[in-house]
């Protein structure tokens, strides 16, 4: 059978299309795959290391709490590898109230970072913000290198400290550069403002003036 | 040409005169005269829904008003039982109410750019089509603008937000209001003036028919905004020059409205919404829904309103291939960003990125692929289906389908982990936004406040631009004797099945 110009034509498009979306597929499928493996790295290493966290109140502010995290070689005692213990990062967490008020799902807000020092121990001061149980974390930073380690713990606030000092600001562009530029733009704002009035209005002049003259 | 052939003109006697012609060949001896020739066909078609009103009318603005009403005691409610009874928590601090914002205000670019566009590249074709266009512009966008009520818990308050010294002028949101309503300003503008010589031609109609308190009241209004037209060639050139300019100066608002927006997002710090590319997102997948819904609006009145005629096939497979071509265009920035992303490495946009498509949010972004990308791709590229059906489905599936994706733009990223976890990143710790009656109700009630609003304006205002469309009939009759003399006629048709019966029909 012989085939039209038209109908090859068609053809040809038709293909072109499906491949085409088929492609744009085969491209998303690249960018998921690509996130899902980053996702999957960040989660598959086996950590070497224990770690252990022990809260305990400050002796010099009942408001304060000493964060200990202690990091040993996995089965092996700290002292065997006193060496490579030094200088490993450790992130603290604590579990912060959430709408249900359960800890259980509540979201994990970095307290702060600390190095461990030659005999692999780690510590932060912590200040409270709200009193009672509250579930804390340690964890051993993977960006420097090491892989995941965590343990968690639990610590009930007998006093909280106020969460900000001084006076919170929003910002806002006080400055010479920031006042210059949201200036100008408002300018420009109430131009077009005027532009956009003024030509219904001068529409509406003109008509009425050539309707005069005009009108029979 | 003397007078009296003018006035013949006028009378619809002769009908080959063109506007342009008429301007060279009168000059300004005569230009007091409406010089294009009144097409009683057009002007019966377009006075259908402020003359007519049918039951259907009836029942479906009812139908509507208590969907609208609805949506009000749906909002009652979440004011006296707080954004919690909406679905929002700690996590999930945005969600419905800003994808509605962005879908509403992004639906109103197809009516406003789409026609402003048309109407600078002068496409013969847009006429019919650009009343309902920037009708749709005009209502959608205050509509799109009151998302942003529900969307602040405290709405009483919500003047303090553009008002100094309250105001806080680092803020996205500030400067989107700006943007939003200058751009509501233009999209007035831009419905008023070509609608000024319907207007006189709807007061003549109407001063013909009964003298009651409706005609009274419509004659009132229209002598007001519109009753010095008497389509003279100064008063054109006038009408003309005004448009042109709003046009020019609609597009790169109806840009700036939604780039802002999108800085919304974009200035924030949370994985997911610092993205540089979402201006540009934005403002393709606006034009890509809003393409989407005139072509829906378009199909439903010309049913309702016997338009048939007047807005044929042709039209609707020529906002067919745009609708493609920004659908193509939409697909590969939301590719582009996705990639970008997971490429990227960094804990939080991998999480994210993971979540989006394969983990908890894989259904509505699938669906978004499937709706807004490949479905409409298919139903356009077969013949069989590329007709006005087939145009009208895929804008629905489309609307639907970049509803969702507003969703899935929101809703990962406000709902991810706050900070870093030290459990498996891709699961820990994610908030959920819970649907409820009240967010659903409302954003179905700004659905149906659409067509409601429509079938209000068009109760007022002719639903075809007349005078648009009747000078484009004397042009385009000048221009067929012109071809027709040369012999070239044949060659000028285009291939869609309405030009090849209107042919047939010549032809037998």
């Amino acid at each position: 059978m012989q085939m039209s110009n038209r109908t090859l034509r068609n053809l040809v498009a038709r293909v072109s299309l499906t491949a085409g979306s088929c492609a744009v597929v085969a491209l998303i499928l690249t960018g998921m795959t690509s996130g899902t493996a980053y996702a999957s790295q960040a989660t598959s290493k086996t950590p070497p290391y224990t770690l252990t966290l022990h809260a305990a109140q400050a002796p010099t502010s009942a408001r304060d709490v000493i964060l200990t995290a202690t990091v040993s070689p996995q089965g092996k005692p700290a002292s065997a590898a006193a060496n490579q213990l030094a200088g490993i990062a450790v992130d603290f967490y604590v579990g912060a109230k959430q709408f249900t008020g359960q800890f259980d799902t509540a979201p994990l807000l970095l307290l702060g970072k600390a190095a461990t020092g030659s005999n692999g121990v780690a510590t932060l001061t912590y200040s409270p913000t709200w009193t009672g149980k509250q579930p804390l974390v340690a964890q051993i930073d993977s960006a420097s290198g090491n892989t995941l380690a965590s343990s968690s713990t639990t610590y009930s606030a007998t006093a909280a400290s106020l969460p900000f000092k001084g006076t919170v600001q929003s910002q806002r562009p006080d400055g010479t550069l920031g006042k210059w530029a949201a200036g100008i733009l408002l300018t420009v704002l109430g131009l077009l403002w005027l532009v956009l009035f003024g030509t219904a209005v001068r529409v509406n002049l003109l008509l009425k003036a050539t309707h005069h003259r005009y009108a029979r | 040409m003397t007078r009296e052939q003018v006035d013949t003109m006028e009378t619809g006697t002769s009908t080959t005169m063109t506007s342009r012609t008429l301007e060279k060949s009168i000059g300004t001896a005569y230009d007091g005269v409406d010089p294009v020739p009144p097409r009683e066909d057009i002007r019966e078609a377009a006075m259908r829904p402020v003359l007519e009103t049918g039951k259907w009318w009836w029942t479906a603005v009812i139908t509507l008003g208590v969907v609208v009403l609805a949506g009000i005691v749906a909002w009652v409610m979440q004011l006296r039982d707080g954004l919690g009874s909406a679905g929002y928590n700690n996590q999930a601090f945005w969600a419905i109410y800003e994808a509605d914002l962005v879908a509403f205000i992004g639906v109103t670019y197809g009516g406003a750019v789409v026609s402003a566009v048309l109407r600078l590249t002068k496409a013969r074709w847009r006429a019919p089509l650009t009343r309902i266009a920037e009708a749709t512009a005009l209502v959608t966008l205050p509509i799109g603008m009151m998302f942003i009520v529900p969307h602040l818990g405290e709405s009483p308050r919500i003047w303090e937000l553009v008002w100094p010294p309250y105001w806080n002028l680092s803020s996205p949101i500030l400067w989107d209001f700006f943007a939003v309503s200058t751009y509501l300003l233009a999209t007035v503008v831009f419905f008023y003036l070509p609608l000024i010589p319907d207007l006189k031609i709807t007061l003549e109609r109407l001063s013909a028919g009964p003298d009651n308190l409706k005609t009274r009241t419509y004659k009132k209004l229209y002598t007001i905004i519109g009753g010095n037209w008497t389509g003279s060639i100064p008063q054109r050139r006038v009408l003309h020059g005004a448009l042109g300019l709003i046009s020019i100066m609609i597009i790169p608002m109806a840009v700036s409205v939604h780039s802002v927006l999108s800085f919304a997002f974009s200035s924030s710090s949370r994985a997911g919404y610092l993205e540089t590319i979402f201006p540009v997102l934005f403002v393709v997948g606006a034009l890509y829904s809003g393409v989407a819904l005139v072509i829906v609006v378009a199909a439903a009145f010309r049913k309702g309103y016997r338009l048939e005629r007047y807005i044929t096939e042709k039209h609707f497979v020529r906002m067919g291939f745009i609708l493609i071509a920004l659908g193509a265009a939409y697909l590969y920035l939301t590719f582009t960003e996705y990639l970008v992303d997971g490429y990227s490495g960094t804990i939080g946009n991998a999480s994210w990125v993971y979540q989006t498509i394969l983990g908890r949010y894989w259904i509505p972004f699938w669906f978004f692929v499937v709706g807004a990308g490949l479905l409409p791709l298919v139903i356009l590229a077969f013949r069989r289906t590329r007709n006005v059906k087939g145009v009208a489905t895929a804008s629905v599936i489309v609307l639907l389908a970049m509803w969702v994706k507003r969703l899935v733009i929101v809703i990962p990223p406000a709902t991810e982990p706050l900070v870093k976890s030290p459990l498996n990143v891709a699961s820990a710790n994610w908030g959920t936004f819970h649907f409820t009656w009240i967010p659903i109700t409302i954003t179905l009630a700004a659905t149906a406040a659409i067509p409601l609003l429509l079938l209000v304006v068009f109760k007022f205002f002719p639903i075809l631009p007349v005078a648009d469309m009747e000078e484009m009939a004397a042009e385009a009759e000048g221009l067929e004797e012109d071809l027709s003399t040369l012999g070239v006629m044949a060659a000028a048709g285009d291939n869609t099945s309405d030009n090849r019966k209107e042919r047939k029909h010549a032809n037998v």
